[in-house]
């Protein structure tokens, strides 16, 4: 287990010093758009009419300050949630579809092993390094507790992209082994912006459609917006326990159903 | 013995027989090669070695290990190339591919790039400069070079090796043989598939041919050759009493078409002999002195392995050693 996730880690090293420039894209794209959140409203109206109305969408009391920073935060989970199921899906497809990965994969280990150790380790490295931006931001938000702030949001941002990692295999592992789908970015392209829409993360919950929001709570997603809520409010710590909770559960729920999968992905590949 | 289930349209299914009770064994420092038409099986054989494949039924062992109860084992002892073209990261460079592969072998990092660099030098990759290039900008004989590297990394005492040479220019398909006859002298068991027959002949120490899943033909290609009693092509030029050395020699050994054409005062004869190589050559010096001709010219043309290869595939011969 240590060799794979060793390998794992080397690989996906070696492709952040790669691909810098992409991640140097995802940390600009999420700052425009939590700038346009506050910003683009406040220029329209006035920055005391925005922190009014975000204060009672989101049902706390909140400074402009306040609201920037749960922008800033939101922009971290939409990040997560989109580099998580579409790079773990696609970049699986990819191994064992189009580059043939999966011989050398299977030469060296099981393939239940790898495919949840990848899913586990992958999104735990993605998560600090397409959220890093984050860090000064909040550190010149709210100073010193702008740095504390940071290191629960990355903790709680971490924790929920195992989840979504996990969740994302048991769509990819189907897909790749028991259909003939060779665009794989068709459905992730549908099931990200369907989870963070149902999660509220664009509009407050209450005006989402009940579909989207059924889709989002097959994920843990809306409880860590909730939990993100809380940090930025600084508020009673109840929610964090919930998310821990259902983090929990989703967690041990999607690696036993993606264990499952990808031994049987297993013996069909062995078995020809 | 391996079946696969192959899907005609949306519901029919065939089950497809890739093997039929293949036999066969090689030993240490043996390049042992399998040839046959494409969908013989050669490639589901060497996937069932490697272990990457389970058989429907049958027993298969490599180094004493059976490749179904003892993978792990076997993994241990195999080096693996299938298809030099891809199975690995196109955005990753060489070394950090079989970096990649070495750690999940097992190596400790350090331990991991000092192999790495070993055996991008073996193959010449690291001399030519580009192990840290992506692997999308490969030319195909790179990529076979890193394959190979790839299968030695571990250090394997036996390798898979499945049609390495495809699709490489002269000079690489060249540098792969020298390499893979250099591994079979440091003692290494080699399995090697491909279609290239003079390939095959220059390295190959023995040979099974695969038809429809079965071995149909196998051996030494020497003796392959021979068991199939194939036919040597002989040209000789002699000077005087040509038709009566021609019946000196027929009545040793069987002859066929043969063909006396007189070019002034020397006679060309052309006829295919089915014996060896030193009965012919002792036949004819024997018919030589016998009606006292005088021999200008001999050119003696063996049958290749490709005419074997032909004889057994499409003539139905069976030259299963015995």
């Amino acid at each position: 287990m240590l060799n794979v996730a060793k390998a794992i880690v080397y690989r996906e090293f070696a492709w952040f010093k790669r691909f810098l420039s992409d991640y140097v894209v995802l940390w600009i794209l999420p700052l425009l758009f939590s700038l346009g959140v506050v910003f683009l409203p406040a220029s329209l109206s006035s920055p005391t009419a925005v922190v009014k109305n975000m204060g009672m969408l989101y049902g706390i009391e909140m400074d402009l300050k306040t609201a920037y920073s749960i922008a800033l935060m939101f922009t971290g989970i939409i990040n997560v949630v989109a580099v998580t199921i579409s790079d773990v899906m696609q970049t699986l497809f990819a191994e064992f579809r189009f580059m043939e990965v999966g011989i050398m994969i299977l030469e060296a280990t099981r393939f239940a092993k790898y495919i949840i150790i990848n899913a586990v380790l992958r999104p735990l490295i993605m998560t600090p390094l397409v959220t890093a931006y984050m860090a000064p931001l909040l550190l010149y938000l709210n100073g010193v507790e702008g740095l504390l702030e940071f290191l629960i949001v990355e903790a709680i941002l971490m924790l929920t992209s195992v989840a979504l990692g996990l969740y994302s295999t048991i769509f990819a592992v189907p897909l790749i082994f028991h259909t003939n789908v060779s665009r794989p970015w068709t459905i992730t392209s549908v099931l990200t912006p369907a989870i963070l829409a149902g999660a509220g993360t664009y509009i407050p919950i209450e005006l989402v459609p009940q579909v989207l929001r059924l889709v989002a709570l097959t994920t843990p997603v809306p409880e860590t917006c909730k939990a993100l809520y809380t940090v930025a409010s600084k508020g009673f710590p109840q929610a964090l326990s919930t998310f821990g909770a259902i983090l929990t559960f989703s967690t041990v729920l999607y690696i036993a159903v993606s264990g499952l999968l990808s031994k049987r992905a297993e013996v069909k590949v062995r078995r020809g | 013995m391996k079946s696969y289930v192959s899907r005609e349209g949306f519901k029919k299914k065939r089950i497809v027989e890739a093997l039929r009770g293949v036999s066969f064994s090689a030993s240490s420092g043996e390049i042992h090669a399998l040839l046959g038409p494409n969908g013989a099986g050669k490639t589901t054989l060497i996937k069932i070695l490697a272990t990457l494949l389970l058989p429907d039924s049958g027993v298969a062992y490599v180094e004493g290990y059976n490749v179904v109860s003892q993978a792990g084992d076997v993994r241990r002892v195999i080096g693996v190339v299938l298809d030099v073209s891809k199975g690995f990261y196109t955005s990753l460079t060489g070394f950090e591919n079989l970096m990649f592969y070495a750690m999940l072998k097992g190596y400790t990092y350090s331990d991991a790039k000092r192999r790495t660099r070993e055996v991008l030098e073996l193959v010449g990759l690291w001399d030519m400069g580009v192990h840290n290039r992506p692997y999308y900008t490969y030319s195909l004989g790179m990529r076979a070079r890193l394959s190979i590297a790839k299968a030695l990394l571990t250090d394997p005492s036996v390798l898979l090796l499945d049609e390495p040479t495809l699709g490489l220019d002269v000079e690489s398909a060249k540098m792969v043989r020298r390499l893979i006859v250099d591994l079979a002298k440091e003692g290494r068991t080699v399995l090697i598939t491909g279609h290239n027959m003079f390939e095959i002949e220059q390295i190959a120490t023995s040979i099974s041919i695969i038809n429809g899943g079965k071995v149909v033909a196998s051996g030494a290609p020497q003796d392959l050759k021979q068991r199939l009693g194939l036919l040597h092509k002989v040209v000789i030029r002699v000077e005087g009493r040509a038709r009566e050395f021609l019946s000196r020699i027929s009545k040793t050994i069987e002859i066929s078409s043969a063909v006396v054409e007189e070019l002034g005062g020397v006679s060309r004869i052309t006829f295919y002999a089915k014996a060896n190589r030193e009965d012919v050559i002792q036949t004819v010096l024997e018919a030589l002195s016998l009606v006292s001709a005088k021999m200008v010219d001999f050119v003696f043309e063996e049958p290749t392995l490709e005419d074997a290869y032909i004889a057994v595939v499409s003539g139905g011969h069976s030259a299963e050693r015995s």
